[in-house]
């Protein structure tokens, strides 16, 4: 799929009780195919900001994915570009098999079974998880959920790759792996994370993003 | 032993209990056949303990039943053994794609699956609340014991609600529109011949035992 543009105006969330926003109001650009870091410590809302790109939280400012405004209307069309990782795994896994729910993604947009699970296996293998094809995920370590969750976003071949800290419980060597293949991804991609930025930013990331946490907390688009 | 197919799993769990209901001996071979199969297959003892457990506790009180009770009593736990073997032994995954092979629909076939993995991660949510709850002095005392039993229950239904928050949101991002891949091709293995042979035996026994009956 074609990396998409992502066009973040004024964009800010509160949540119910809570006296400052999270994130506070974030202006920026992603670049079509740019691979840019969402930085800020705990709390900012970097899960949030995510999420408000994805279509799935509403709020003040607008988000411009493509072309177009991503609204609750428009929301289930371009999310059929978004590749989406969530910080806890378990959350974006389905199936009690590992390949079926790598397969999951791509069999639900119209591709054939087999198709389905040919890519299932190669992305398993991009991301050096091939070994684990036959497993079943309950019997996975944390680190082997993320990267297996990771290939189910990548089997569908998504424009735009939203990642909240998939860096998280991966050791040194499955962080070089996964940066290096997400910096060689045609897709834009935009990385949370407050662990393993310099690896990132060596990797060929931008920190473009960087919520702050000040009361009222503000954000700043740098490079 | 590896673990058999869902398939073949199945297979035992009907043809075990059905053998199961139809006498006593028919239900104590299947017992011996569970236990059989628990054993090679690798499931755990801890799993069956509380069946076994609540079983035995029946037994205790057969004699003081009104009525002729054992018979009930057995058949009960060859049926139970039976069943909880069969689900224990068979690998989850493919027990997905054995509902989707019986023509379940796309809905109902993604129901089985999503609740599955979802009782395995609400589980494990469980078992982290409980153990903190543990590290952090509670379940000390009868007071205390009911204040971290309340706690813990709240903790683990906020975390269930908040899941299923997450679920609904992930299922949209993956573009999940109900299909799921259809199941493997079938390739017997060890544990699939005894799980067979367990089946035959189970039938066997019970075919016997009613002709025994009859003359």
């Amino acid at each position: 799929m074609e990396p998409v543009k992502v066009v973040l105006e004024g964009v800010s969330h509160r949540y119910p009780g809570a006296r400052s926003d999270s994130p506070a109001p974030v202006s920026a650009v992603l670049h079509a195919g740019e691979k840019v870091l969402l930085e800020g410590p705990v709390g900012t809302g970097k899960t949030t900001l995510l999420l408000r790109i994805a279509g799935l939280r509403e709020g003040p400012g607008r988000v411009l994915a493509g072309e177009r405004e991503v609204t609750r209307r428009s929301a289930a069309e371009i999310r059929r570009a978004v590749g989406f990782l969530w910080q806890n795994p378990d959350d974006g896994l389905f199936l009690p098999g590992v390949l079926d729910d790598v397969a999951l993604g791509p069999l639900n947009d119209g591709v054939s079974p087999d198709e389905a699970l040919g890519r299932a296996r190669l992305h398993l293998e991009g991301v050096g998880v091939a070994h684990l094809a036959s497993r079943e995920v309950t019997t996975l370590s944390r680190g082997e959920r993320q990267l297996v969750a990771l290939a189910g976003l990548l089997a569908r071949e998504p424009g735009l790759l939203l990642l909240d800290e998939p860096l998280s419980a991966l050791d040194a060597p499955s962080r070089e792996r996964v940066l290096a293949l997400l910096a060689s991804s045609p897709a834009t991609v935009l990385l949370a994370t407050h662990e393993g930025s310099e690896a990132a930013r060596h990797a060929g990331f931008r920190a473009a993003i960087r919520l702050v946490a000040v009361a009222p907390a503000h954000a700043t688009e740098g490079g | 032993m590896t673990r058999p197919d869902a398939r073949t799993a199945l297979l035992f769990g009907v043809t075990a209990a059905a053998s199961a209901l139809t006498g006593p001996v028919p239900a104590a071979g299947v017992i011996l056949l569970s236990a059989g199969l628990a054993a090679l297959t690798g499931v755990s003892w801890k799993r069956l303990l509380p069946l076994a457990g609540s079983f035995a506790f029946f037994l205790v009180l057969v004699p003081f039943a009104p009525g002729p009770v054992a018979r009930a009593v057995l058949q009960g736990l060859g049926v139970s053994l039976a069943v909880v073997v069969s689900v224990s032994a068979a690998r989850w995954d493919r027990l997905v794609a054995v509902f989707q092979a019986l023509g379940a629909g796309r809905v109902a076939v993604a129901f089985f699956a999503i609740t599955l993995s979802h009782l395995d991660a609400a589980g494990r949510d469980a078992r982290v609340a409980f153990d903190a709850l543990l590290l952090r002095g509670g379940f000390r005392g009868a007071r205390g014991l009911g204040r971290s039993t309340s706690l813990h229950l709240a903790r683990t239904l906020r975390r269930a609600f908040e899941r299923a928050d997450r679920t609904a949101d992930a299922l949209e991002l993956r573009g999940f529109a109900g299909r799921v891949p259809p199941p493997p091709a079938f390739r017997a293995g060890p544990a699939d011949i005894a799980a067979g042979a367990a089946s035959l035996l189970a039938v066997a026994v019970a075919v016997g035992s009613r002709l025994s009956w009859s003359r």
